[in-house]
């Protein structure tokens, strides 16, 4: 136990005395300013294009809600017309899984409402920010 | 975190992270300049995503070892050199000798012991903050550890025998 402690010491002892050549700070500050300058065009794209997606994710969080609200207002109404179209169908083995079939194109129907919203907002952000540009 | 800060932030680790990458790079000071660069341009492209609770210097430190493993598996080079290639590898090194000895040894450890030993002893990072920067478990971290001090001891004494 002593020894481990005595050897580490001795690493610790050796890293702490470590100093080795380098080049002068100031060089090295002014060459990576030099290339921080470059890429920054780089960051801002990258920043706008984050914050375009932040943007086209809320409105298509909002569609999602609106669409959520609007079939929670309108569930007696479209549990009405699935059993309807179920009324309608003759194959027995399908039957009884027309209402979770029916829900379940309702969800495809929000879903599709969703990424249309988050791609149009994200396309016409797009415009807006090349209009500015010009 | 604005441009500004960024820069300030730079400035107070700059020497720090120099030093750890140099000591990585077993005394090539040019490479590890040029590693340092790397990590700081990325850092700075990543700083809007770099949380304010988490310490600069462990995410600083995480992405310099990441871009020293990346520029690793460009040279394929994934073991320890033996002792006939790290003496004609060391035509880059510093100047001065005074760090022979050391580099030798560090050139013959694991990247992953010698990034282990290095986080502890120089940087004084303990094996939980170790294993966030490599990305190892603290398991592996204690173990890398272990043999990477064991190794180092020996080399060393080996060394100052000859």
């Amino acid at each position: 136990m002593i020894m481990k402690s005595n050897n580490d010491d001795k690493l610790s002892r050796l890293f702490a005395d470590f100093d080795p050549e380098m080049k002068s700070a100031e060089l090295f500050m002014t060459r990576l300013e030099n290339r921080l300058d470059t890429v920054e065009p780089v960051k801002q794209h990258l920043e706008s294009m984050h914050r375009r997606n932040r943007i086209a994710v809320v409105a298509s969080a909002v569609a999602g809600f609106i669409f959520g609200i609007i079939v929670a207002i309108c569930y007696p109404n479209i549990s009405a017309v699935i059993d309807k179209v179920s009324s309608h169908i003759s194959t027995p083995e399908i039957l009884p899984y027309t209402p979770v079939l029916g829900w379940v194109v309702i969800a495809l129907i929000g879903m599709a409402l969703m990424f249309f919203v988050y791609d149009t907002t994200r396309q016409l952000l797009q415009g807006a920010r090349l209009r500015h540009r010009r | 975190m604005d441009r500004r800060q960024f820069i300030k932030y730079v400035e107070s680790n700059q020497k720090a992270v120099r030093r750890f990458l140099t000591a990585l790079c077993c005394g090539d000071s040019e490479m590890a300049d040029d590693l340092a660069q790397d990590t700081f341009l990325k850092a700075y492209l990543a700083c809007d995503g770099f949380r304010e609770d988490s310490k600069f210097t462990t995410w600083i430190y995480r992405i310099a070892y990441n871009t020293f493993l990346t520029s690793r598996r460009k040279l394929h080079i994934d073991a320890p050199l033996s002792e006939a290639e790290a003496i004609a590898s060391r035509e880059h090194t510093d100047g001065g000798f005074e760090y022979q000895a050391l580099y030798v040894a560090l050139e013959q450890l694991t990247e992953s012991e010698r990034t282990t030993v290095l986080l502890h002893y120089m940087e004084g990072y303990n094996l939980k903050e170790i294993a966030d920067i490599t990305g190892a478990s603290v398991d592996a971290v204690k173990q890398r550890l272990t043999r990477g001090r064991r190794h180092l001891k020996d080399l060393m004494n080996d060394y100052e025998k000859q």
